[in-house]
């Protein structure tokens, strides 16, 4: 399981044949106390999380390269919604989605978009946050 | 928001942990609005999952096509979504044996990416063709 940047980089030699497109850029985020705090979570208690909230301990842990993914978004083509190719076309699904964050769908209900802004006192009795 | 989910911590309220820590990973890794700041968004994404048990995952899908879109139409530079799930997404279409297993985060997690720069990366991208997908 190995991943070899350099293969099949032939037909793109130049650096000038790379799509000069917009590099939009990540917000960067720290997310290094947020890390050391969710370590005090114990084993039973970051099941019971991962029960309710999915694969987000995992996600936080997760060192990620972030250029790469500033690479990808170069090959997104907007007017078909997916990244294009050289040869082939690629698109995220739910599926996958549901996978990586570890919470299947299966019957349940999406997540629906009220106009109205959830209280103030749900979200203070939920925190605790006076 | 981290100074509450210490004071939690001293006091042991476990459960309210979880539900804060949740609240912040909503806010910066899966809906990320700008530094120290959870948007309002995210907040009701967060409820309707904590309440009403609804599915977050369409949410993070459409919020990555909308930050995708809006940085090629509008010409917004920053990109608003979660660049974690995307990140794992695309490890596990260029890695054999990633897709289909239960988890996904745990094997890019272990997977070691040698240093690279931003150009190297892109010349990788751009190499990419068919037969290195699964």
């Amino acid at each position: 399981m190995e991943v070899h940047p350099g293969l099949g980089v032939e037909r793109v030699s130049e650096a000038a044949d790379l799509k000069k497109k917009l590099i939009c850029e990540p917000i960067r985020n720290n997310f290094s106390n947020l890390r050391e705090l969710s370590r005090k979570l114990k084993s039973i208690q970051r099941a019971a999380f991962r029960r309710k909230y999915g694969n987000l301990l995992g996600l936080l842990e997760l060192d990620r390269e972030m250029d790469i993914v500033t690479a990808l978004t170069q090959y997104y083509d907007s007017s078909m919604r997916c990244f294009l190719f050289q040869d082939f076309q690629l698109v995220p699904t739910i599926e996958e989605y549901e996978q990586i964050l570890d919470l299947t769908l299966g019957g349940g209900i999406p997540y629906r978009h009220y106009e109205q802004h959830s209280s103030i006192l749900t979200i203070s009795s939920i925190t605790k946050i006076p | 928001m981290e100074a509450h989910l210490l004071q939690l911590s001293i006091k042991e309220d476990w459960e309210t942990f979880i539900d804060v820590l949740a609240l912040i990973i909503y806010g910066t890794l899966l809906f990320p609005y700008s530094n120290d700041y959870v948007e309002y968004a995210a907040i009701d994404i967060f409820v309707a999952v904590r309440t009403r048990f609804e599915n977050p995952v369409t949410a993070v899908l459409a919020d990555t096509y909308l930050a995708l879109d809006l940085c090629y139409e509008r010409k917004v530079r920053k990109m608003l979504c979660s660049m974690h799930v995307l990140y794992v997404w695309l490890m596990a279409r260029i890695s054999d044996n990633i897709l289909g297993v239960k988890c996904p985060v745990e094997l890019v997690a272990r997977k070691k990416l040698d240093k690279r720069s931003r150009k190297d990366w892109a010349l990788f991208v751009a190499g990419l063709i068919q037969k290195k997908i699964v």
